[in-house]
């Protein structure tokens, strides 16, 4: 093993500046999400939602979350195998979010294209519709469909 | 007498596994960052199931944000960085080996904390008086306000206040929160309320560790030679923010339509 140095103090004014810098960006995110962003950068996007409004908060989390990593967890005067563990956390999950997404987000595109099966349960997902009677036989009553269909609820109950 | 000569040699030995204390300290890193790996992916799907729910249904996501007291949730941010930032200094303390300094951050740290669940605990009585609890609590009418009692009328008032005073859209303040809530608002509060819950259960669990590290401490285990537990439960509660930082702009602030 390579000979160790001594243990990096940092000083706390590095702290008291790191948490002058947070609580900044935390007043900083709170003015972003009061003023539309998609007004100012034009045009929304197509789903209505505050396209970037998100992402500006989701960037300035960012920020916020490596200048804690960085200062408050001493990652920045470890060894580069700790870097590679903390950036493992992160990558994985950033393969986990990419992938789910690149489905989700991308279903009902281009616009003209026919509609896909809905993703998500109905509005009233939490009041399951009445349970057919169990008694009857349903093995012909039941036509062939899709499997997913668009009425499709998460309490479908498909006896067997 | 022998016995207490055995501790005190055993604490300043290094365990026979590690070379020397840098290298125990590397390890312990190392493992401590493992664990938070899995935690962020734990964490993780909760965010990402978050996203795709959010883009399906915007509308009742903004509103279920807008049913939330975004100040509540922004001072709770700025009360956490201040116990990351007094745990930092308790780290600090204990790599000078102040033992003193050590217990006196950490109790800093756990009245921040405890600051933090009162203020949680006073949101999650606010919501419940406002209906908004999934399961039988949850109304899609959003109740008048001489139904929600005192405290959620004092909030209501600082609401208003801030609306006329502040941002000038009183009127659309009044009429959007008087509208019938979207049925799937309900999937936006069980969101919030998981998130928040494992969120704060975390915290309890890191207020439990501290007390142990404060007893710890007094009992002279820490020196500026070792301070793994110290400088390792920091990583945890540093972490618990981090996954604060980024609760708060997404239950608190989908104001934009």
């Amino acid at each position: 093993m390579a000979e160790h140095e001594e243990e990096h103090v940092v000083s706390p004014l590095i702290y008291l500046a790191v948490l002058i810098a947070l609580m900044l960006l935390l007043a900083l995110t709170l003015v972003a999400a009061f003023v539309d962003l998609d007004k100012i950068m034009a045009g929304r996007n197509h789903q209505g939602t505050a396209y970037w409004n998100m992402t500006v908060a989701v960037l300035i989390a960012m920020l916020k979350a490596t200048l804690i990593i960085l200062f408050f967890m001493h990652v920045k005067y470890q060894p580069r195998v700790n870097w590679a563990f903390v950036m493992a956390g992160f990558v994985w999950l950033g393969i986990l979010m990419t992938l789910s997404l690149a489905d989700y987000m991308s279903r009902n595109y281009p616009p003209g294209a026919p509609k896909s099966a809905p993703f998500a349960p109905s509005p009233d997902f939490m009041r399951p519709p009445q349970r057919p009677p169990t008694n009857v036989p349903r093995a012909s009553a039941e036509p062939a469909g899709p499997l997913i269909s668009p009425g499709h609820s998460f309490w479908r109950h498909t006896d067997t | 007498m022998s016995e207490h000569l055995v501790t005190e040699i055993s604490r300043s030995l290094v365990p026979e596994q590690f070379e020397d204390r840098h290298q125990q300290k590397e390890s312990s890193t190392l493992g401590m960052w493992t664990f938070l790996a899995t935690e962020i992916l734990f964490f993780g799907v909760l965010f990402a199931s978050y996203t795709i729910y959010r883009h399906q249904w915007p509308d009742a996501f903004r509103r279920g944000s807008l049913d939330l007291k975004w100040y509540l949730g922004g001072l709770n941010t700025a009360v956490l960085l201040l116990s990351s930032f007094c745990m930092a200094m308790a780290v600090h303390a204990a790599a000078l080996g102040n033992s003193g300094k050590i217990i006196r951050y950490l109790a800093l740290t756990i009245l921040i904390g405890g600051l933090f669940l009162a203020i949680k605990g006073t949101e999650y009585y606010i919501e419940f008086r406002e209906h908004l609890v999934p399961g039988p609590n949850f109304r899609i009418d959003p109740p008048a306000e001489e139904q929600t009692g005192v405290v959620v009328g004092a909030f209501d008032k600082f609401e208003k206040w801030f609306h006329s005073s502040v941002l000038h859209d009183e009127d659309r303040y009044e009429h959007e929160r008087h509208l019938p809530r979207p049925g799937n608002e309900e999937l936006f509060m069980l969101f919030y309320f998981i998130m928040t819950a494992i969120h704060a259960t975390h915290m309890i669990i890191g207020i439990g560790v501290m007390i142990v590290l404060i007893v710890m401490a007094k009992r002279g285990a820490f020196s500026a030679k070792y301070h793994n537990p110290v400088e390792m439960f920091g990583l945890y509660w540093h972490f618990v923010d981090i996954v604060w930082v980024f609760l708060f702009p997404a239950l608190y602030l989908l104001r934009q339509p």
